[in-house]
Order: C-alpha cells, then structure tokens, then sequence
C-alpha cells in the first residue's frame, strides 16, 4: 500500500481511538493492569530462577572443625580432604575471616555483629568445592567420619527447592496471565465493536464506492493495536519504577539477596510487553471485525 | 453495458422477487425501471452492483459476469459503477468536497489526482461553490447531487440511481434529473428506477416496467404508464 494510503488509515485509528474516550480508556487501563501482572510473575520467576543458580554455582560443603584443633592438625586435615576423591579445591576459613564475610554480608547493618566480635562465636571451616555438584552428597558423608570434624552443611537442598518455586510461579504466573489477556482480548473487541458500529454508515459508503477489504479493516486493527501498545507502555513504566524502588529497598536492607539486575531486564521487557500489546489488540479487533464487519 | 438472462432472485424460501428477468442495456442508454414498489426495482439495482446475487441465472455488468467474479476483485468492480440512493449517503459532519474526495482517498488515488477530479466532478453537478460546505447545511437536492458527484468520481461507464428523486419535492427532482441526462450525453449510461410518474413522462426515454418480478413492457420511448 501506499504511504499516503497508511498514513490515511493512521489517522483514522487515532481519530477512532479519541471519538470513543470512554471505551479506550477502559481498554488501555485492562491492558495495562493485565500486563502489569503478567510481568510481575515473569520478574518473581526469574528473579527466583536467578537466586536458585547464583546459590547452585555457589554449592560448596562447609566443613566445620574442631575449635581445639592445632594449626598443624589443621593443615593435616586439609591435606586429609583434599585427597578424597571428587574434591576440587579446599580453603580454609578462620574464625575471624568467617566473622569478617558475615559483617560484610549484613552491609549497613553491621553494627549487629559488634557485639559479638569480643567472643567469635563462629567455628573455623573449610570450603570444600567438588569437581562436579552431583558429588556433593557423596563426598560431604566421607567427610563426616574425619577426625576432628563437628559438622558437614551444603546447600543442595535449598537450591532444589527454589529451582521448584520458580517452577512453580512459572507456570502459574503463565495460566493466570493468560486468562487475563483472554480477558483483555474480549475487552479490546468490546472496544472496536462499538467503533465499528458507530461507523457502519461510512464503512457502507466505503464499500459501496469501491474500496478494498483490507483499507476498511486496517484502521480497526491499528486502533486495537494502539490500545494495546498504550496499555504496555503504562504497565512497562509502572513496573520499572516499581522495580527500582524494590533494588533500592532490598540492598538496603537484605544486601545479600541477589537480584537481576534492571538492565538489560527492564529494556527486554519493555519490548516483550509492547509486541504482547500489540498482539492482544490486533487479536481483539480481528475479533470484532470478523463478527460486526464481515468485510 | 448490461446484459441479465433469465434472471432468478429468491429471498427466503417461497418469496421470489425477480423471476426470470432478461434485460439488455446497450452503452451510452438511459433507462428507466418502473413499476409498483414490491415490483422487483430495487433487486434488480441491487444486482447490478453486486450488492446481491442471482439465484439463478447470469448477470453482466461491464463485460464481467458478477456470479464468476471473487469477493477480492468486487471492490475494483465497483469502481466501475456509481451508484445514487434515495437517502444519499453521504457524511453529513463532513464537507462537500470530503464527502466527494473519499471515495477517492479509500481507493488510494494520490493527492494530486483528487485534487484535480474533485473540483471537475463538483463543477459537472453545478456545486463548485459549495465545496467547503458541511453535507448536513445543503438542501436535498444539493445533497443529491453530491452524492451523484461521488458516484462519478472514478469515471465510471455505468451509474446507477435507485429512487434519486424520492425524497425531493418535484422542482429540485428535476434539477437531479437534468444532472443526470447531462451525464448520459457525456457518455455515461444511466440506469434509474423511479417511481416520478411526471420525469418519466417528461424525458420519454427507453422504460422497462416490473411487474411481480417480470419485465412486462420495454419500450424505446415510453411512458410511466403504458398508452392505451
């Protein structure tokens, strides 16, 4: 089609989009707040999928030592550990260098520790690290039965646990999600329909005098697809303050709960939710257009 | 220009509203239709530019055979033939020249072309000073004639009027039907149906009178009613 022809039909969808205020309105808030939900799971999931990697990456054994333990026997341990089959590397963490990772984990509110640095409660460990994290199991009940040892801790477990929930939040994230664009479709035709009604004495002339099925129903598809694409950005900026403001409020008061960080997730996201608007817009006006126009 | 053969158009199961019509329409004619309302008139228009189809039967309307013709191809179809109602159709919010200029902007006729066919057609119909004059603020036999300007604007060989003069008062019914001569002398052929007794009569053009969806009279020069 033409230039002249596309820029008619625009002009016609921005004029039915503001000669039905009410009805558009309505339509980009639905969008809007169906989107916005949407996005909320999909950013929990993610943000759950990412803690639950960031921890697998992180799956080590602690193994606590006696305090009594000489430097020497110590060393000999260590030695003793690194020899087990599947083990990889071995570090040994002393009391005040375990100490030391807490107040730097705890961030501003280190202050909590102070009281308890006169009296290090903390044992010395060592960090064991397995050629592969299926071993895990395995080498940490080898190493329960070593001298000295008081106790053996990874987090495996945990790990399998929120690989789970995000699963979870997933997949319920998506049903929910998609009900609602279900939703936000019918509401977007609602919106067209009453267009296309109002303006069945033109699209008749429009027929009449020849024009083709397409040029009638593109202004009708792009009207939806504005609807959509306004409802996506009011939901894409609301989530990115939203976001914002929770990066702010978990550093400052959960510093060592990872997060994705918001770029480039913001941005992805951003363009996901206007394709997805878009989509349910045009979705909706075909919708009305195939059972009101018949063109 | 027209050719219908043993013409069938059924609506519903029994009610048959054209049965077995012929018509032949060479180009360049004007024809009246007449006949008692319920007669056929307006199914048979309706034929013409494929509003409708025949239950059985062939129509041809310039050189094409409508029955044949895809759904994709009716809307060039139809730029071939105008087309005049009784009620106008026009947009009554908009002006003269828009409601002439979008037939041609939804048909994708450039700028520049609409900005030259616009003003001839309106001058053809005597309304080149209205022009910038909302459709609603004109009387009807100026709306009328609009709406005739809107049919010619593609040029078309064929027009086709159902009731031009309905709802006028006789004096503006002549002036629409002058506009309409002058367009058959210019070349164009002319179908209307009409119930105006007296235009009829006036102009003794060729008439084809309806009857229970049968043609039963054509003739070259004729009356509304047939001389005794």
């Amino acid at each position: 089609m033409k230039l002249n022809t596309w820029c008619y039909m625009v002009r016609e969808a921005g004029g039915n989009v503001r000669r039905n205020t009410l009805m558009s309105t309505a339509s980009v808030g639905i969008v809007a707040v169906s989107l916005f939900v949407l996005s909320v799971f999909v950013l929990l999931a993610l943000n759950v999928n990412y803690l639950a990697a960031t921890l697998e990456s992180q799956v080590q054994i602690q193994v606590f030592l006696s305090r009594s333990l000489s430097t020497a026997q110590t060393a000999a341990l260590r030695q003793q550990v690194a020899a087990v089959p599947g083990v990889r590397a071995v570090s040994y963490i002393s009391a005040q260098a375990a100490l030391t990772q807490l107040k730097r984990e705890f961030g501003r509110q280190q202050d909590l520790l102070s009281a308890v640095e006169q009296h290090n409660p903390l044992r010395p460990s060592l960090a064991v690290q397995t050629v592969n994290p299926h071993q895990v199991g395995a080498v940490a009940a080898k190493l329960k039965g070593f001298q000295g040892v008081r106790k053996v801790t990874y987090k495996a477990a945990v790990v399998r646990r929120l690989f789970q929930v995000a699963d979870a939040l997933h997949r319920g994230g998506l049903i929910l999600a998609g009900l609602l664009c279900l939703a936000t479709i019918f509401i977007v035709a609602n919106s067209v329909r009453l267009t296309v009604f109002a303006r069945r004495h033109e699209i008749g002339i429009m027929k009449l005098v020849g024009a083709t099925d397409a040029l009638i129903r593109w202004p009708f598809l792009l009207e939806g697809m504005i609807l959509g694409v306004v409802g996506s950005l009011i939901a894409t900026g609301v989530l990115w303050e939203s976001y914002r403001l929770l990066e702010q409020g978990v550093q400052r008061t959960i510093p060592f709960l990872p997060m994705l960080p918001s770029y480039p997730l913001m941005g992805e996201l951003a363009v996901s939710l206007a394709a997805l608007g878009a989509l349910i817009g045009v979705l909706g006006s075909s919708l009305s257009l195939r059972r009101y126009l018949r063109v | 220009m027209i050719e219908l053969a043993n013409v069938h158009k059924r609506y519903g199961r029994y009610e048959e509203a054209l049965s077995g019509v012929d018509l032949h329409v060479d180009p360049g004619e004007f024809v009246f239709i007449v006949g008692p309302s319920g007669a056929g008139k307006t199914t048979l228009i309706r034929l013409l530019y494929r509003e409708e189809l025949p239950t059985s039967g062939t129509v041809r309307v310039a050189g094409k055979d409508l029955s044949r013709m895809r759904p994709r191809e009716v809307p060039y179809f139809r730029r071939q033939v105008g087309v005049v109602f009784q009620d106008f159709k026009l947009l009554p919010e908009r002006t003269v020249w828009d409601n002439v200029a979008f037939a041609l902007v939804v048909t994708e006729v450039s700028p520049k072309e609409i900005r030259r066919r616009v003003p001839a057609v309106l001058e053809l119909v005597g309304l080149r000073d209205r022009a910038r004059m909302k459709a609603q603020e004109l009387s009807g036999g100026e709306q009328q004639r609009v709406a005739i300007a809107r049919a010619l604007v593609h040029g078309p060989p064929l027009l086709i009027a159902d009731e031009p003069t309905g709802n006028l008062d006789p004096t503006t019914a002549w002036e629409v039907v002058q506009v309409l001569v002058d367009v058959n002398h210019r070349g164009t052929t002319v179908v209307v149906a009409s119930h105006a007794k007296a235009l009829v009569d006036a102009l003794r053009r060729r008439v084809v009178e309806l009857a229970a969806g049968r043609v039963v009279r054509d003739e070259v020069r004729g009356l509304y009613v047939h001389e005794a």
